[in-house]
């Protein structure tokens, strides 16, 4: 099989996988170096940003999940490179600014050493031999030895194990071959190496890097049973225990239709996927905890409103704020006030008395954050709403439907 | 009084203008340049003498009173149409020599704001070349990188480019301003005749190739069910897309 056809073949069976970032790494070599808040290169017509050379080593795998396209009992066309065809296309392609760098993923061939063996050789040949400084992300083969994975860390930027479904009981069904144990072992240990790695370098320029960006996860949401508060537990738990960076979910796409585990499903759940992604964000950026947004009564969260106004509705209570007064923790909590703006209203206001004009050039968006702040004691509109009819104006002004197809998956 | 400066239009001109008003204590109540109408009834008419160096160091004094991101601000609107905000941009810079690092605090102070906006836009389009920008090897060995920027960026382009392909030979060539920016492995220059370069020389014998698996891999990412072609041309606007091999 021509070069050409591999890549035809193994870019289209990476596709599905969600993550792209290429941020978080600060990185300098000969040919290439990365940007610490990443960079998009391109957009493919379903306007999702391009940024990594996002392949499979081999879509071979003797595991078969019963998700995955890549699935051994599926009738697919197999290819796999060489380690030099991934290395060469990566030089090349970053050569003429086509790309940020790799992200290098694959199905399980021979055995999980093997194939983790062959992810850290091109990440090896790309540092050593290449002298290359882009961004390089590896995926960590689920069953891998420790060693094989402590050898990839010292050349990737990020690397990242997949945690596929969000309960063991739902993994054990549908993907039987990948133990838990197969995936929480790496990611601990990961977790674990990235911090030490962190400090020694803290204290000493010269010591060897460990994954720099740190590592990141991923799940399939609607597959299985789970509501949105077990995947957002889940997610603050890892965030907390293994000092993940980003947790990516992705929508269930049904392609194996002839699969009786797993659900019949109209479309891939799109919009709860946004929903979680706007809930994730609200953990990461906005010290929300995730008991704040969903409860065991209310366990998963409102389709038609962004969790934010969903949670500012539900205490509506402790609004409006004084805008000229309030903390910087609750400006955060406003519907329609981001984080840049919150610092702004900040340092703005030390300067003068803010009124709504103000708000508007700081960068409020003001038709949401109206309902929920005064300015000097004011509404913009002169009065309080009731939290219904907030509500309902809200609901206006929320287009879900469009928002959920903006989502960068890649 | 009604005073009118009249400076040549060009980026020099206009901070020479503004040194000049610094410099004799005025408020001149406009600053154009050329073919653009002035007062009706100017008092007094100030011609404003262009001088390079002066110029840069109206920049470098700026950035020692103020601080390196207001004179990024200050430059990034002179990458972009100032030819309606002079008189905003003297008042910036007036607030930053009386204010500090702390003038662009005042984000809600309608300048400091025209000024955070104007330069917001072409910093954007700085990050957006950052990655837009496609270089095709020649048989020489050079990499070419032909664009059509909005605004006039390939200066403050260039450094970043520098910094991540620092072991090959290449150009930079704003195809909209005949304007070249040449890394040489060891020198940033301006080039004077970009033509020069590319003359007898056409594209390497592997280029298509590459292009090809370029192209191929695009395609393959692309989810089909999920087409969405207009929000494709938001985030990267039609006109960039002539030297993008993957969309021509
Ligand atoms: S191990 Fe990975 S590639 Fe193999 S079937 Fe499972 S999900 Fe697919």
């Amino acid at each position: 099989m021509g070069i050409e056809d591999k890549m035809a073949v193994l870019a289209d069976a990476a596709k599905y996988d969600a993550s792209c970032s290429s941020s978080g790494s600060n990185r300098k070599g000969a040919t290439g170096a990365t940007l610490p808040s990443g960079c998009c290169h391109s957009w493919t017509p379903d306007g999702r940003c391009v940024s990594l050379l996002k392949i499979l080593l081999s879509n071979v795998c003797i595991y078969d999940c019963a998700y995955c396209i890549n699935r051994c009992g599926n009738d697919v066309p197999r290819a796999t490179f060489t380690v030099e065809e991934v290395v060469n296309l990566t030089v090349e392609f970053y050569r003429r600014n086509y790309i940020e760098g790799l992200f290098l993923s694959s199905g399980v061939f021979v055995s999980p050493d093997h194939t983790m063996e062959q992810l850290m050789r091109v990440a090896r040949t790309l540092r050593e031999e290449k002298r290359f400084g882009g961004y390089i992300h590896l995926k960590a083969i689920p069953g891998a030895s420790m060693e094989l994975i402590d050898r990839a860390g010292r050349y990737a930027d990020r690397v990242s194990v997949n945690i596929e479904l969000p309960s063991s009981v739902s993994l054990a069904k549908l993907a039987p071959q990948k133990k838990k144990d197969d995936i929480i072992r790496p990611m601990a240990y990961i977790g674990e190496h990235w911090k030490q790695a962190k400090a020694e370098r803290k204290k000493n320029r010269k010591a060897p890097r460990f994954a720099p960006a740190g590592h990141s996860t991923q799940m399939i949401v609607g597959a299985t049973p789970e509501s949105d508060k077990h995947i957002l537990d889940l997610s603050q738990n890892l965030y907390d225990s293994y000092s993940l960076k980003r947790v990516y979910f992705s929508a269930y796409i049904p392609i194996n239709t002839n699969e009786s585990r797993l659900p019949v499903l109209p479309m891939p759940p799109l919009l709860r996927e946004h929903r979680l992604y706007q809930a994730d964000w609200l953990l990461r950026m906005y010290k929300f905890k995730a008991h704040e947004l969903l409860s065991e009564s209310e366990p998963n969260l409102d389709p038609q409103l962004d969790p934010k106004a969903g949670w500012a509705l539900r205490n509506f209570q402790h609004f409006p704020i004084e805008i000229n007064t309030a903390d910087y923790e609750w400006l955060l909590r406003v519907p329609g006030v981001g984080v840049l703006s919150a610092k702004r209203i900040l340092s703005a206001r030390r300067n003068s008395n803010l009124d709504f004009s103000h708000l508007k050039r700081i960068g409020v968006v003001l038709k949401r954050a109206q309902y929920f702040i005064t300015c000097n004691g004011k509404f913009s509109a002169g009065i309080r709403l009731s939290s219904t009819s907030v509500r309902r104006a809200l609901l206006l002004k929320d287009k879900p439907s469009a928002k959920a197809e903006q989502l960068q998956l890649f | 009084m009604e005073l009118e400066y009249r400076y040549d239009g060009s980026t020099d001109g206009l901070l020479c203008a503004m040194a000049d008003a610094i410099k004799r204590k005025e408020r001149p109540k406009i600053m154009a340049g050329p073919g653009e109408a002035g007062l009706l009834f100017a008092d007094r008419i100030h011609q404003v003498q262009t001088d390079e160096a002066r110029a840069d160091e109206v920049i470098t004094y700026f950035q020692k009173k103020a601080s390196k991101e207001a004179a990024r601000n200050l430059l990034y609107c002179l990458a972009g149409p100032f030819c309606s905000m002079e008189l905003e941009l003297l008042a910036y810079y007036r607030m930053g020599l009386k204010w500090g690092r702390g003038v662009d605090r005042h984000h809600a102070d309608p300048v400091v704001h025209a000024v955070h906006q104007a330069a917001r836009n072409v910093g954007r389009e700085i990050h957006r070349f950052k990655g837009l920008l496609r270089f095709r090897k020649m048989q020489d060995g050079l990499y070419w990188a032909p664009f059509e920027p909005d605004h006039d960026i390939i200066s403050a382009l260039a450094p970043h480019f520098r910094a991540r392909l620092s072991d090959q030979h290449w150009m930079m060539h704003d195809m909209r301003r005949h304007r070249a920016v040449v890394w040489d492995g060891k020198r940033l220059y301006a080039e004077l005749e970009p033509e020069k370069l590319l003359k007898n020389n056409p594209v390497a014998e592997e280029e298509e190739a590459m292009q090809q698996l370029w192209k191929t891999f695009f395609s393959s990412v692309t989810i089909e069910g999920r087409k969405n072609s207009k929000l494709q041309a938001r985030c990267m606007p039609l006109r960039y897309w002539r030297w993008l091999p993957e969309l021509v």
